[in-house]
This record gives structure tokens, C-alpha cells and sequence, in this order.
């Protein structure tokens, strides 16, 4: 029974994935569908990672869910942020995930559809600010005119790779920058120096113990 | 697309494909050509491996290549999207991405991370300490800019030699590299590829990436960055474009190069495993606990050697 629901539920994202995808093609064309697809796909990936029972199972969920965010970034043309997100989303956050959901005893009830819904009520007035203040349209509006341009029946051009823009120089400047970012990174750099010290000593005081 | 992260089918093809052909149908053609080229590759690579280390070991190779489990399917999807970074020529590449090695290092771990989330990550950690050493000493993490920054030297400007603390960081690189290829929980196609794509960064950030003797004379023969056209402009004001056979040449010989030396790479590291003897094991451990310790060193030394180069230079 519960097999079969959720080969429908999967069946029902598959067709969601491809219409997502068709709304996007008839707005912006190729990008368009490329933002329907990662946009549907981190949505998608999120609901499943809500009510999936099987914990593993949810965090691949959750992997599709970072990835395909990446792939949001990736249109929006910001490489390192998508990298990063990969890197740092994806991999580091997954793989905390994973040890906690193996370490961690097993909890039936958190994953109850009450407490998924009252979760959500509460989330939903935050996204919608989110959605209010950035602007998610604007995603749509953007790939538009890039279409425009790229779609003229061209005539054979010489054919010269476009080398990549430069963003990470300019972003690691900023880092260090004591007028912009330089204070916060080095908190955050502190922070991080803060937490592995304090795993090192807890891992320490375990071994001392047994 | 946009400029970053082009995809040099996609350009080829628009520039040899009639101009009748819709935008979108270009793109899918372009997609199929990257996917049957990469897929292509794996399926040689993998199959010439296999056969050399049959040969190391003395066997006939068997058992089964693809993937078993779904985790080793997602992990072996992983390796396959870090292949995008990997350039063939200096204008023949999958994607042209300002931060290859990000991508590519990024992508082995999350497959390592997928296939056994109790894997030793410390690897891929290593692995970026290693070549971070050489980043400093170029300045870039794209593979084709790296590689045409060792052009200098009759093409042997190699980082290796650029940067006293290039060759440890290379050693502890082959270290780490053979750590990663020693995990267990990988489908062997995927211990193939990713093998490829880490010899391919040794081979581009250590030892000179496309530029070798043979490609420094084609340059100087041909120019800076000779490409597959000319571009003509005829007497009428139309435009002609011709495939230029120097250029062409130019592209086979750089991607000679570096896939030679990817395979050397892989060799060592496939002639590295097949050894029978333990010691092998405890001379890793031994170079672990030295070297481990030696990364951030070996990066603090780099970086003040790059910034004294650049004091004595601008002194000068």
C-alpha cells in the first residue's frame, strides 16, 4: 500500500518536474526551463525531505533540494556561490546530517503530518517576506532578455571560447576589505576555530574517559 | 548561455550548424555531443585501466564495473559532473569554469560523502591543501588559465619548479590522491574517473597542464592562441570563416599533452595499488602523520614566498 502511494507520489513530482519545466520554456525559453526544472527540483526535493519517513532517505532529499538551489545560483550567473553551495551546502551540511541521523537515536513522532503542517503555517509568512524583499520574479525577468539576444538566426561566427568572468577575485578582495566584509569573515573564521577546538576537546575528554 | 561556464560544443555548433536550425534544438544537439564525448571517455578510460591493472596483477581482470547501489549510483553521478571542468584543449572543453578546482574537488567529496557518509573526508581536505600551493603560486583556479600560465620556459614553466614548496605539496598530493583511490564503497568506474580527474589536477596545477616543449614551438609559429577558424572578411563585406589546419593541430597537440599526462598520473597511481608489499601502507601512514601536519606549513610558506617574489621583484 505504502509502496504504491509512493510510487504515485513520485509519479505525481515526475509530471510537476516536466510542467514546471514547460512554464518555463514558454516564459524565457532554455533558461526558462532550466529555472523551472531547478526551481520545481529544490521545492520538490524539499517536500520530499519533509515527509519521507525514511530519515536517509529525506537527506538525499535535501541533497536535491541544496543542489538544485546551486543550479538557481548557476543561472543567476553567480559561479562561486554555486560552488560553495555545492562545497560547502551540499557537501559539509550532508554530511553532518548523515552522521547525526546515525548516531542520533530514531524519533517516530517528529515526523508527524501535524507537526510537518504547523512547521510550515509558521514558515510560510517568512518565505513570502523572502519572496517580497528579493524579488524571485526578477529570475524570470532577467533569462528574458538573454533569450532575445541569444536567439537571432545568426549567421557561422568564428568560433573563440568566452573566457570566464572573474568573480572570485573580486569577492575575495571584498573578504579582506576592512571597509565591507573583513570584519565578518574574520568572526565567522573565529567561530568556526571556536568549534573545532571545542570538538577536539570533547572528542579528547571522551577518549580520557573510556 | 552566459559567458561563464560555456560550453565550447554548444559555440562549435553554432558556428558549423546551418543558421536555420532553432536556438533550442542547437542546445540539445550540443547537450547529446557532451554527453556521448564524456560518456565516451569514461567507457575507454575505464576499459584501459581495468586492462592495466589486470596486467599489474597478473590476472584477468573480472567482476562488475557499474555502479551496485543506489548510493554508489549517486556517487558515481557526482564524479561524472565533476568531469565539466575537466578542459581537452584549450578551446575544445565541456565547461570553461572560473573555479574548475572547486568544482572538481567539490564534487569527489560530496561522491565520497554519498557513498559512505563514515568515509575518511580528510582526503579531499588534503588534496585542496595540496594544491592550493600551486594556486598560490599562479593565481588561478581555472585549469586552462593555470595551464597557460606555465607556458614561459620553452613550455616548461611548470609550477613544480616555479615554487620551492611546489614538489612537498605534490608528494603530499599523490599521498592524498592514493588515500582517496583506497576507499572502499566505490562501484571500480567510479575509482577510475575519479582517479582520472585527480591526476588530471596533478597534471594541470604540478606539471605544466597543456604546455610541453611541442606546444611552446606550435606557438611560436602560430601565435598566442591559435584557434580552429579564420575568420575572412571577403571584398563583398560578408564574412567567411575556414577551418584553420595550424590552429586545429595546435588544439590536438595540447590535448595530447595533458591527457599523456593525466595517464602517466593514473598509471603511477594504478602501479602504486597493484603493489603487493604492506609497506606501502605504513610508508602512507608515515607520510600521513608527517605530511598532514606539513599542508598548512608548505601553504604559509608558499604564500610569503609569493609575497616576497613580489617584494624583490617590484624592488628591482
Amino acid at each position: 500500500m505504502s509502496k504504491a502511494r509512493s510510487r504515485i507520489a513520485a509519479a505525481l513530482l515526475a509530471i510537476l518536474l516536466a510542467g514546471a519545466c514547460w512554464v518555463g520554456a514558454r516564459f524565457a525559453g532554455e533558461q526558462g526551463a532550466a529555472f523551472g526544472m531547478f526551481a520545481w527540483l529544490s521545492v520538490g526535493g524539499a517536500l520530499v525531505c519533509l515527509f519521507e519517513r525514511s530519515l536517509v532517505r529525506s537527506c538525499f532529499a535535501l541533497l536535491v533540494t541544496l543542489l538544485s538551489s546551486a543550479g538557481l545560483f548557476l543561472l543567476l550567473d553567480s559561479d562561486f556561490l554555486a560552488l560553495m553551495q555545492v562545497l560547502v551546502g551540499a557537501g559539509g551540511v550532508l554530511a553532518l546530517l548523515l552522521f547525526g541521523a546515525m548516531l542520533a537515536p530514531p524519533d517516530p513522532t517528529e515526523r508527524s503530518l501535524a507537526r510537518i503542517l504547523v512547521a510550515l503555517l509558521l514558515l510560510a509568512p517568512l518565505c513570502g517576506l523572502v519572496a517580497w524583499r528579493c524579488g524571485g520574479v526578477s529570475a524570470f525577468r532577467r533569462p528574458m532578455v538573454a533569450a532575445k539576444a541569444s536567439s537571432q538566426p545568426g549567421i557561422a561566427i568564428a568560433y573563440s571560447p568566452s573566457r570566464p568572468r572573474r568573480d572570485a577575485g573580486r569577492i575575495g578582495v571584498a573578504l579582506v576589505d576592512p571597509n565591507r566584509y573583513a570584519v565578518a569573515f574574520e568572526v565567522a573564521g573565529l567561530l568556526l576555530v571556536v568549534a573545532l577546538v571545542a570538538a577536539h576537546s570533547i572528542s579528547q575528554r571522551r577518549e580520557d574517559a573510556s | 548561455m552566459s559567458g561563464s561556464g560555456s560550453n565550447a560544443f554548444l559555440d562549435l555548433l553554432r558556428a558549423l550548424v546551418p543558421s536555420r536550425l532553432p536556438d533550442w534544438a542547437t542546445v540539445l544537439l550540443a547537450a547529446a555531443v557532451t554527453a556521448a564525448v564524456a560518456i565516451a571517455g569514461v567507457a575507454i578510460h575505464a576499459w584501459i585501466c581495468r586492462r592495466i591493472e589486470a596486467r599489474l596483477a597478473g590476472s584477468v581482470s573480472s567482476g562488475r564495473m557499474l555502479p551496485s547501489t543506489p548510493a554508489q549510483g549517486w556517487a558515481f553521478a557526482a564524479t561524472l559532473a565533476a568531469i565539466a571542468a575537466y578542459p581537452l584543449a584549450p578551446h575544445v572543453f565541456f565547461a570553461d569554469i572560473e573555479l574548475g578546482l572547486v568544482l572538481i574537488l567539490a564534487c569527489l567529496a560530496l561522491a565520497a560523502i554519498v557513498s559512505d557518509a563514515s568515509a575518511d573526508i580528510g582526503w579531499a581536505i588534503l588534496l585542496g591543501v595540496a594544491l592550493l600551493v600551486p594556486v598560490i603560486a599562479g593565481g588561478s583556479l581555472n585549469l586552462i588559465e593555470a595551464s597557460r600560465l606555465q607556458s614561459d620556459w620553452f613550455g616548461m614553466g611548470w609550477f613544480l619548479g616555479k615554487s620551492p614548496f611546489a614538489l612537498p605539496a605534490a608528494i603530499l598530493f599523490l599521498v592524498a590522491a592514493l588515500g582517496w583511490a583506497r576507499r572502499e564503497s566505490m562501484s571500480p568506474i567510479e575509482r577510475y574517473s575519479g582517479m582520472f580527474l585527480l591526476s588530471g589536477l596533478a597534471a594541470t596545477f604540478f606539471f605544466g597542464g597543456f604546455e610541453s616543449p611541442l606546444t611552446w614551438s606550435l606557438r611560436r609559429s602560430l601565435g598566442e592562441d591559435p584557434g580552429f577558424f579564420n575568420h575572412a572578411q571577403l571584398a563583398d563585406g560578408s564574412t567567411q570563416t575556414r577551418i584553420a589546419i595550424g590552429g586545429l593541430m595546435f588544439q590536438l597537440a595540447c590535448a595530447a599533452t595533458l591527457i599523456g599526462k593525466t595517464m602517466v598520473g593514473v598509471f603511477v597511481l594504478l602501479w602504486l595499488q597493484a603493489r603487493p608489499d604492506a609497506r606501502l601502507h605504513r610508508a602512507m601512514e608515515i607520510s600521513r602523520r608527517v605530511l598532514v601536519p606539513l599542508g598548512p606549513v608548505l601553504l604559509i610558506g608558499a604564500a610569503l614566498w609569493e609575497w616576497a617574489r613580489a617584494a624583490l621583484w617590484s624592488s628591482a
